[in-house]
């Protein structure tokens, strides 16, 4: 028995000497497919967002400039709400996150992160193509690995324009 | 023993491959979710995207104004993706002051459907009524009701409660609660304040504007019986219609058109201001439905 075992563990450390290189870059681009497809849920949930709120629900859409960071500002339909989207730093680490502040008029608005804490936007840009569409392009990061992926939208305003 | 020991041997590499091979399924189906799910968004988002498309078109092309359905050809956005039928149906309706647009596209999965409305105001805006200021007497023949239900076919936005009207305004839309004389009922606007947006609000019953309220922005409203505005009501830009009679409170304020079967009432030192330019097609925004 104690042979057998021996022998076991032998097979194993000679496989693993063998396989050790190619298991660790297997180990290493699962790692990476993982924070790839995250990213892209991410991307994709971001973009959904952006595209909801633009295509039937803004009358008015305009990029602002604040201190050197892009805001896209959107003015709901009969314009008691306003709702901007912008990068902003998060409070408990050093790296910047995506935000949308929601305003009622008269009212204190309200910021909510939408992106998850363990992923970082370093870019958010929008530019405007016609009256009635405009590029979104940003740049995510997986915090924990520093992986990075730059992303772009097209989205359209069905009931506004883009100022 | 021999024969135990190469067992042994041959069970524990079955086992290993048994765990890679399971490793790398579940690698596999993971990824296969990822791709079905991105294609899933990129077709939704197609789809999406060829309905504005095609409502801007008929929009563009001024293809609203006459009744009439078009089933335009298929579409397939990628090889072996459903078959798509797209379709435009326009209503104009002779006797109801209202048209509509309704762009569809249906597939065996899938069903969008936008729609857009233009309100006309009853007997249409160049009607002899709006040509008098409210105060003149009406000639009860002439008058265009509004009749029960003439937009029962339009519920798709419900009359705003206090919730709505605090969060979001009004959006642009026409609201309406239940057509029909079980389910009609009072509306009663939930608050005072300043209510921001345009908004078309039809009832089958009478409609209440509490006190200290203000509507800064254009809004219509039609009630098949009395409308109510109590004191200090201002409304800036607004078209009211009555089969009944209107009330206006004390320092109520109104501009627009005031139009009622039964006449106007005004108490203390109510004012109205004639402004024509709210008798323009309301249009609401494109909304899926």
């Amino acid at each position: 028995m104690l042979l057998e075992i021996n022998f076991i563990l032998l097979l194993a450390i000679i496989l693993f000497s063998g396989f050790s290189h190619g298991m660790i870059s297997l180990w290493k681009n699962i790692n990476s497919v993982h924070d790839q497809i995250y990213m892209g849920r991410v991307s994709r949930d971001l973009l959904a967002i952006l595209e909801f709120q633009l295509t039937f629900h803004t009358q008015v859409a305009k990029i602002q400039n604040v201190e050197g960071r892009c805001v896209l500002h959107c003015s709901c339909l009969g314009g008691a709400k306003e709702k901007s989207f912008f990068c902003k730093k998060y409070p408990k680490a050093n790296a910047y996150g995506f935000y949308q502040s929601v305003q009622t008029k008269g009212k204190t608005p309200g910021i909510n992160p939408l992106s998850p804490p363990d992923m970082g936007v370093t870019s958010f840009q929008v530019q405007r193509l016609s009256k009635r569409m405009l590029k979104v392009d940003f740049t995510l990061t997986v915090l924990g690995t520093g992986r990075h992926k730059a992303y772009t939208g097209i989205l359209y305003l069905r009931n506004g324009v883009m100022l | 023993m021999k024969g135990k020991s190469s067992g042994s041997i041959v069970i524990t590499l079955v086992f290993i491959l048994i765990m890679l091979g399971g490793l790398v399924k579940v690698f596999m189906v993971m990824l296969g979710d990822e791709i079905t799910g991105h294609r899933e968004i990129s077709f939704c988002r197609e789809f999406l995207r060829t309905g504005g498309d095609l409502m801007d078109v008929v929009l563009k092309k001024k293809a609203f104004l006459k009744t009439g359905k078009v089933t335009l050809p298929k579409i397939v956005f990628t090889k072996g993706s459903e078959e798509l039928i797209p379709t435009v149906n326009v209503k104009v309706f002779p006797k109801v002051p209202l048209r509509r647009i309704d762009v569809q596209i249906k597939g065996k999965t899938v069903n969008l459907r936008i729609r857009k409305i233009f309100l006309e105001p009853p007997g249409g805006s160049n009607h002899p009524i709006y040509a008098s200021n409210g105060n003149k007497p009406i000639d009860k023949k002439s008058f265009p009701r509004l009749a029960l239900g003439d937009y029962a076919g339009y519920q798709d936005f419900f009359l705003p409660n206090k919730a709505v009207l605090d969060k979001e305004g009004l959006s642009g839309f026409l609201y309406m609660e239940l057509s029909g004389t079980i389910f009609s009922r009072q509306y009663r606007l939930p608050l005072g304040g300043i209510i921001r947006g345009k908004g078309v609000l039809y009832n089958n019953h009478n409609i209440v504007i509490r006190a200290d309220t203000t509507f800064p922005d254009k809004i219509w409203l039609l009630s098949t019986r009395k409308i109510i505005l109590e004191d200090n009501v201002r409304l800036d830009n607004a078209f009211l219609y009555a089969n009944d009679d209107i009330y206006l409170g004390h320092n109520t304020r109104v501009c627009g058109i005031i139009v009622a079967a039964k006449g106007v009432r005004k108490k203390g030192n109510a004012t109205y201001k004639e402004n024509k330019a709210v008798l323009e097609t309301f249009v609401t925004p494109s909304y899926c439905y």
